[in-house]
């Protein structure tokens, strides 16, 4: 390997695979020397000096926000904070270093005083690790996955996180009779390679998989949990094979009862000794969740409804990518980020970090182990790594222990909640939208849809209908459509798909009129925070709109 | 016969990453387009024919077969778009900008070092090859006009 060319790990899922990059003109380039790695890692090309990167500190002194010297938004943020533990609080992205969550935590609670504090998962990820951790189950890597004769794929693994069908397909083509079994609500890229695709209603996959999980252990479901999903013969071929696989995916807004999803997979991996492979949206999924527990921090969601967040004065947020903004509330916030902060009266500071690929620290893999990061090329001149930023304050790193923490008490409540989740029905002229995540889109729709490729690929946002729905809605191919529900509405260009079941319709996300729909809420009750399939009435757009 | 990229059409699973590398190897230049077939969305790169007709067509020899693969030279290509209009295979991109196309080069570059071309090496699922086709016979594979292939090609289950 030359000397330009550096080994980093990709973040941005939680396989986190080892990618090489190489400098050119102070940007990162995918090289290829080694290793296979899908769209995703391949766009930080653009990242380096993305147009809307933050290079400059900023300070609002009377309408904008207007550049300033680091130093004197370190300065002013110290006058600011002093004296505010009860008036502040601190919220901090989960896809970060090990390190810097830690920093983060001490900065919180030992700078400013704070327990006001959460650390940020998209709400799949929190909710999966939910009920993961209400089991045993051990979490293993998708090299495991190759010694397989019957891998069970919940969702459309293939898509989110391509490097994982590598080893599932060589488990299923490596001796004859081997099965890949696919529940989705979709027949997605996953679904055509399976031996037997099983379709469900969005936000029933959980329900099937109590179905599988209650016809091989009796004693794992309740018996007055209603399960009208029948797969006992897809149980029985569980049953009867020498090693089981399992992978799930669940992106924000593909499907409903994630904790409750989590909780029966996990407990099928436990009982049947499968290789269990859980698949999530940030790299550092099991690090940060484990940051969580371990540093007895709140949730995202847990911290916002609560009494004493609310009554926080001010709001220092380190990393929240923007469309969690949207179910923060009007108080003024200091932004820390490597993407610009959007126009937003709220914010009124503005600090620059450097991205993941210009700073070194580790991430926890999903079985336990760490991964290291470093960098490939050095921060552009006004970004400070977070570390160094925290620093400026006197906050570092400590060396806890981040571990998954079980809580097998809660299994039986999470499983519980199975029968208070509402079913989505549907009238005429409305199908049950998802999101159709896949490599070629990061999570935040501000990055997406300006990634020089992305334009090039994927100019505008599409929605996939099925034959009969778009027919019923007088929409042809190429036509456009209205989309309206409980978010709003939404024009969108319509394609037909074979491979969308009737009532549903999947639509290209990472945009910012496709992310209107799966906006997060916060449930008043329960603190979760949630995204979830959305119910939209179809109608053709006409000229006039 | 010399090497190209054979794609296996048993694990293609139509993730886009090779037309990512490509895009951000060649400096922001897209040359590999997808192609909706009946079951299958398939990445659609040039075939670097043997008797290829954008070479015939081109009236200024800007398209040639050198070591196999069919390169562009810039500077006589005069952007009249004659070799998208022969192509048989609808590989050749035209662009917005005159004397400028886009169409796969083989990696040149990185074959000439004895390395495989960028799609090969990152594709997630394994799913291309950098071989001669007798090689793809021996596999078992059905090698269908010289650049797909697979046990029951289309039918993936």
């Amino acid at each position: 390997m030359s000397s330009d060319i550096k080994r980093t790990r990709c973040i941005y899922c939680s396989l986190c695979c080892e990618v090489t990059y190489e400098r050119e003109d102070d940007k990162a380039i995918p090289s290829q020397e080694e290793g296979r790695f899908c769209a995703r890692a391949c766009v930080v090309a653009d990242l380096s000096d993305h147009p809307l990167r933050s290079y400059v500190a900023e300070l609002r002194r009377k309408v904008k926000l207007e550049p300033t010297e680091l130093d004197e938004v370190v300065g002013w943020l110290k006058k600011e904070l002093e004296g505010a533990e009860e008036n502040a609080a601190v919220l901090l992205d989960g896809n970060t270093t090990n390190e810097n969550l830690s920093a983060g935590v001490r900065f919180a609670r030992e700078v400013i005083g704070t327990e006001n504090l959460a650390i940020y998962l998209p709400s799949s990820d929190e909710a999966l690790l939910d009920g993961i951790c209400t089991t045993q189950a051990s979490l293993s890597e998708p090299e495991g996955l190759r010694d397989c004769d019957v891998i069970l794929a919940i969702g459309d693994p293939f898509s989110s996180h391509p490097v994982v069908s590598e080893p599932v397909l060589k488990a299923k083509s490596r001796t004859r009779g081997n099965e890949l079994i696919t529940i989705d609500s979709i027949n997605g890229r996953t679904a055509k390679f399976a031996t037997r695709p099983i379709l469900v209603k969005p936000g029933q996959e959980a329900e099937a998989v109590a179905s599988i999980l209650k016809a091989v252990d009796a004693g794992s479901i309740p018996d007055e949990l209603p399960v009208e999903v029948d797969l006992g013969e897809v149980a029985e071929r569980i049953k009867s094979c020498s090693k089981l696989g399992i992978v799930v995916s669940c992106p924000e807004g593909r499907t409903m009862a994630v904790d409750a999803l989590g909780a029966c997979i996990a407990k099928l991996a436990e009982l049947t000794s499968a290789v269990f492979v859980p698949l999530f949206t940030y790299g550092n999924a099991v690090g940060a969740y484990s940051a969580k527990s371990a540093l007895g921090v709140e949730s995202f969601a847990a911290l916002i409804t609560a009494e004493k967040f609310r009554s926080a004065g001010k709001l220092v947020c380190i990393g929240l990518n923007l469309r969690v903004l949207g179910v923060l509330d009007t108080r003024p916030i200091v932004w820390a980020g490597s993407i610009r902060p959007p126009r937003d009266g709220r914010i009124i500071a503005s600090v620059p970090l450097a991205m993941w690929f210009e700073e070194s620290g580790t991430f926890t893999k999903s079985n336990g182990g760490s991964v290291e990061l470093s960098p490939v090329i050095e921060p552009p001149k006004g970004a400070i790594e977070l570390r160094e930023l925290l620093a400026c304050f006197g906050a570092t790193a400590d060396q806890t222990k981040l571990e998954l923490a079980r809580r097998t008490e809660r299994y039986p409540s999470v499983i519980g909640t199975l029968s208070g989740e509402k079913k989505l029905s549907l009238s005429g002229g409305e199908v049950v939208c998802v999101p159709l995540y896949d490599a070629t889109c990061l999570y935040d729709a501000s990055l997406s849809s300006l990634f020089s490729w992305s334009r090039e690929i994927q100019s505008e946002p599409v929605i996939y209908l099925s034959e009969e729905d778009s027919a019923s809605a007088g929409v042809p191919r190429g036509g456009r459509v209205r989309l309206s529900g409980v978010n709003g509405h939404v024009v969108l260009l319509a394609e037909v798909s074979p491979d969308i079941p009737n009532g549903v319709a999947g639509v290209t996300p990472s945009f910012r009129s496709t992310e209107k729909l799966f906006t997060p809420r916060v449930d008043s009750e329960t603190g979760k925070m949630i995204v979830s399939p959305c119910v939209v009435k179809v109608q053709k757009e006409t000229e006039s709109g | 016969m010399d090497k190209r990229v054979i794609l296996d059409l048993d694990a293609c699973i139509e993730c886009k990453s090779c037309s990512a590398v490509c895009f951000y190897g060649h400096g922001a230049v897209l040359a590999q387009e997808f192609a909706g077939m009946a079951q299958a969305t398939l990445p659609a790169i040039c075939r670097h024919c043997d008797a290829a007709a954008c070479v015939e067509a081109c009236p200024t020899s800007a398209l040639q077969k050198t070591d196999g693969r069919i390169v562009r030279s810039s500077m006589l290509c005069v952007g009249c778009k004659s070799c998208v209009f022969a192509c048989p295979f609808g590989v050749i991109e035209p662009q917005l900008t005159r004397h400028h196309i886009n169409k796969c080069d083989g990696c040149e570059d990185r074959v000439a070092e004895g390395k495989e071309p960028r799609c090969v090496v990152a594709c997630p699922a394994g799913a291309r090859k950098y071989a001669e086709p007798e090689e793809v016979y021996k596999e078992g594979l059905l090698l269908l006009s010289g650049r797909t292939a697979g046990e029951h090609p289309i039918k993936r289950r």
